[in-house]
């Protein structure tokens, strides 16, 4: 023990003991990680602001940004299976740019036999093919897809030089399309369909052998303007099948030609119910739009007759919807239609799901009831649902949305039974499919508001929409019934992907991206949680949230709109934080090390000696003195070897003590000596940032006294070391103990040096063989729990 | 009587087999390529026993995708139900798709001894005999790789916390098992 006094006007403090070691671990030399690095300003990541992207976030008064009007006749063909369209496209030039040319999509040219996505795949592992990627090989080497290009024509009728790149077709004007002009063409095309139970597709068809019926959702179908946008020019990065797309907003105008008794489910308003409809379905079809209880347009048993022979001729199914950036459909005999009320805020909104009875008895009790549900809960944290329908359909695609309407693939067995367990109401298993069916369906309803009205760029930055949408999915799921199990959201979740050996960070393009669904879903889910309840705080965080969804609805935000908007509306500076989670692959892991007690010197000799006598009275003799004791030695045989040393107390108070103490005392102010008397402790904490991602440090410090207090210290603390920090804690009591994240809200991925004194984490394999009580669903069965769980 | 190549009678053998399950593939309405989720992948926790003789796994995994996987195995409808789990099909499954190989063999068969099924958490525990002294040892983990292509495992060693945690991908299915650090 030392004692030393600094100088005159420093307080003295005195380390009373080290209780705890240990602990750095591989945070490696303190000193050699500044965290001006981890707190640096984003600065050269961000554009730069503009007239039309402001510093705040929000859109300039330059914003600008495109738009085309859609108006499309297309006929579906229930024998080949096929697609023929012709649409005339309204191109709006609202930028201050004339454009020479014009680039549309050919999303179906992703399927031809030559295309990028095919010609770019990397040779399966033989040993470990699946039989599902076997059979897609086989199916995408036999199937002829691609898009048929046959006219583009202007609105004169004359035909536009036309080159098709891959998946991208470029027009070329005679004219450049002047600033602020608008331009009409025409496009004719075809293409196959593809069978979506083989091919992982965002469209296709399903073939049902027992009745001979086909069932189709249609997307990504028509040639689509690409994107031209002030922060990138023409998106027209060629489609592998990942990075999924961005469009421009428009007005649609759509008639759909289908087998006469095909139902057809679409993106907007059906405009000809009469045409279409019976007599009694159109009056279900009204009185469902004011019905909080579900109403059945097309019955279950109206469907299977429909199913059972198909009728001779076409009907046209016509349906306007205005501002939104696509058009999906789906169509077959097989289709159960059902509809209720949905409220988003003060607005009425008719929600329907469309399924064959295959997908029953799970659909009707639950897919419209979760699409309400997410419209309610969505709304509350963004924007009013601003379209009038919103569709859940069932089919082979899932889970994929488009405006307005979402493919969802969940269903139960042919026998009745659902998707992937028995339906037993004892069996707690059969959860699974009713939480996969209602999870997916939040998910791609969410997806209205990500990215179809927030028109973020999923080519680019696949995040923006689908981590935005699972952090929703997340509080819907939640909002849903308690304890809901949510696969995703929970920083615990995400520990593992976050510790492992191979990511990049989550702002990397759509295609590069590795660990797709924990990288571009999971993670960035988890850090929006983080900054909610742990950093921002729910009131901060969701009116930030909020702004920018509604700074940005029916506009086209980057990431850089993003962080700036969470920042300009919540004063917080979350660079770091954005740096840490969304541009680094670093994780968290914090280590509780050592603990230091540190009192003040009161300079007084005879409380200082007493409190030192104390001390090392309390300390436990050492082994050897504890065997030697009572045993004779030299100095009991022969006392004239003893002098003044062995007789002298070190802890008796001396005249030179007391000297010493009053020219101390003479040297301080009187307030200085008032601070002598000081009596509560000073305790030192070292936190190791071991994972490399800073973090706020939420403690539970335990006293003495029985007494609980919980602190989180901000993120800030790391702000000029990111390795290691010492937090003074000032008590007048005695800590007994502190813990890091003891509500597991930081993705700390390793508990086990979280606490002080260090606390016994038992691994889940430990757990599992050391339970020895009954499961949930034995415990209410005495038989069954007093049998050995294996 | 010519009789037939054993390597051709072999092959053939094994190309019927593959046909067949692949038929029945279809038939279960496995084969659909399009999946119902993002998230291919695992996690385990490899923890050694107290003699050191065998590896303690907690494997966290997508329960509908090893549905699938045992579903395909066995020709017929498998359910991870925690009553009666499939202990044969899993511990046949673990067997071929989770390996541990030293200098001196591969690991033997994975003792199964129970699962928690939830929707958003399912646990498998099984023990694997391995030696820990025959280090250097490899582990080859290729766990529903024949059901999503791009399925990803994680495991971490609980022995060493902090260290990153190991990722099998198609790519690198097998990759070193340091066990002294």
């Amino acid at each position: 023990m030392f004692f030393r006094v600094l100088s005159k006007k420093t307080v003295c403090l005195f380390a009373c003991f080290l209780p705890l070691a240990g602990g750095a671990g591989a945070a490696g030399d303190p000193a050699a990680r500044s965290g001006a690095d981890a707190f640096a300003q984003l600065d050269y990541l961000l554009d730069t602001p503009t007239d039309t992207r402001l510093a705040t976030g929000a859109p300039g008064p330059g914003y600008w940004q495109q738009r085309a009007d859609y108006d499309i006749a297309v006929t579906l063909d229930d024998e080949e299976q096929r697609i023929e369209g012709r649409e005339t496209i309204t191109y709006h030039n609202n930028s201050p740019h004339d454009l020479p040319y014009l680039w549309l999509q050919l999303d179906q040219n992703r399927f031809r036999r030559d295309s990028d996505d095919m010609l770019t795949k990397t040779a399966p592992d033989f040993a470990q093919l699946s039989y599902g990627a076997l059979a897609s090989l086989l199916e995408r080497r036999r199937f002829e897809g691609g898009v048929t290009i046959e006219a583009v024509t202007g609105a004169d009728g004359k035909p536009l030089p036309h080159t098709v790149n891959r998946t991208m077709m470029r027009i070329d004007l005679a004219e450049p399309l002047a600033a602020g002009e608008s331009l009409s063409f025409s496009v004719a095309w075809s293409h196959n369909i593809i069978d979506a139970t083989v091919v992982s597709a965002r469209g296709g068809y399903e073939y049902f052998p027992e009745d001979g019926n086909y069932l189709y959702e249609i997307a990504q179908w028509y040639p689509r303007m690409a994107a031209y946008t002030d922060y990138a020019g023409w998106q027209h990065k060629q489609f592998l099948g990942r990075g999924e797309f961005t469009l421009e907003l428009g007005d649609y105008a759509v008639a759909i030609t289908v087998p006469a008794d095909h139902v057809v489910a679409a993106t907007g308003e059906l405009q000809n119910t009469d045409d279409v409809l019976t007599s009694a379905q159109r009056e279900r079809f009204e009185a469902a739009r004011d019905s909080d209880e579900l109403v059945f347009v097309v019955t279950p048993e109206e469907a299977a007759a429909n199913a059972r022979e198909a009728a001779s001729g076409t009907r046209t199914w016509r349906f306007r919807a205005e501002n939104v950036r696509d058009f999906a459909f789906a169509s077959s005999r097989k289709f159960i239609w059902d509809a209720r009320r949905a409220r988003s805020g003060e607005r009425d909104v008719l929600a329907m799901s469309f399924y064959p009875n295959e997908a029953e008895p799970l659909w009707s009790q639950y897919s419209t009831a979760a699409i309400a549900h997410t419209i309610d809960v969505y709304s509350r944290y963004t924007f009013e649902y601003p379209y009038p329908v919103a569709i859940s359909v069932n089919g082979p695609v899932g889970g994929m949305e488009y405006p307005m309407i979402s493919f969802n693939k969940p269903r139960p067995y042919a026998d009745g039974t659902y998707w992937d367990v028995t339906q037993k109401s004892e069996d707690k298993t059969w959860e699974r499919s009713k939480y996969g069916l209602i999870s997916v369906i939040i998910h791609e309803v969410g997806h209205n508001y990500f990215p179809m009205v927030v028109n973020s760029d999923e080519r680019q930055w696949t995040w923006m929409d689908e981590g935005l949408n699972t952090f929703l999915q997340f509080l819907t799921e939640q909002a849903w019934e308690e304890g809901y199990p949510s696969r995703r959201g929970e920083p615990e979740k995400m520990t593992e992907y976050m510790a492992s050996a191979t990511q990049v960070p989550i702002m990397t393009n759509s295609e590069s991206i590795h660990q797709f669904g924990n990288n571009a879903y999971g993670k960035p889910a988890t850090a929006l949680n983080i900054l909610r309840e742990s950093i921002m705080g729910r009131e901060l965080f969701d009116h930030a949230f909020r702004q920018y969804a509604q700074r940005w609805r029916f506009r086209r935000p980057t990431p850089a709109d993003f962080f700036r908007t969470m920042e300009d509306a919540s004063a917080m500076d979350l660079d770091w934080f954005w740096r840490g989670w969304f541009y680094g692959t670093g994780h968290v892991d914090v280590a509780l090390g050592e603990v230091a007690l540190y009192r003040v010197d009161s300079l007084d000799p005879e409380r200082e000696k007493a409190w030192e006598r104390a001390q090392a009275e309390g300390e436990e003799p050492s082994l050897s003195d504890q065997r030697n004791a009572g045993s004779e030695r030299l100095l009991d045989r022969e006392p004239g070897l003893r002098d003044f040393y062995n007789e002298s107390d070190e802890y008796r108070v001396t005249p030179w003590d007391y000297a010493q103490y009053e020219k101390a005392l003479d040297q301080l102010t009187k307030r200085e000596r008032a601070l002598l008397d000081t009596a509560e402790r000073f305790y030192v904490v070292t936190f190791d940032n071991v994972g490399g991602l800073v973090t706020p440090l939420p403690l539970r410090i335990s006293y003495g006294d029985g007494a609980v207090e919980e602190v989180t210290v901000p993120a800030e603390i790391w702000r000029r070391n990111a390795t290691r920090v010492k937090k003074l804690f000032i008590t007048d009591r005695e800590i007994t103990a502190i813990e890091f994240d003891p509500y597991r809200s930081t993705a700390d991925t390793n508990v086990a040096n979280n606490a002080w004194p260090r606390k016994v984490v038992p691994s889940r394999f430990q757990l599992f063989k050391e339970s020895e009580e009954p499961n949930p669903m034995r415990r209410d069965d005495e038989d069954a729990w007093s049998q050995p769980i294996r | 009587m010519v009789a037939a190549h054993p390597l051709r009678q072999g092959r053939r053998a094994r190309l019927l087999a593959h046909a067949l399950a692949l038929a029945l593939a279809f038939a279960l309405g496995l084969a659909g390529g399009a999946a119902a989720h993002p998230f291919h992948a695992s996690y385990a926790e490899l923890s050694w026993n107290e003699a050191g003789d065998g590896l303690q796994v907690a494997l966290r995994i997508i329960p509908e995708d090893l549905e699938s996987a045992l579903s395909r195995d066995a020709g017929t409808r498998v359910l991870l139900d925690p009553e009666a789990p499939p202990a044969a099909l899993i511990e046949a499954y673990l067997e071929r798709h989770f390996q541990v190989t030293a200098a001196g063999g591969t690991s033997g068969r994975p003792a199964f001894l129970g699962l928690e099924v939830s929707y958003d958490e399912t646990w498998l525990y099984f023990t694997l005999p391995v030696e820990r002294r025959a280090a250097p040892l490899t582990l080859r983990n290729t766990l529903l790789f024949d059901v999503a292509e791009a399925q990803s495992n994680r495991v971490r060693r609980l022995w060493a916390p902090q260290a990153p945690v190991l990722v099998f991908t198609g790519e690198e299915p097998s990759l070193p098992l340091p066990v002294n650090e």
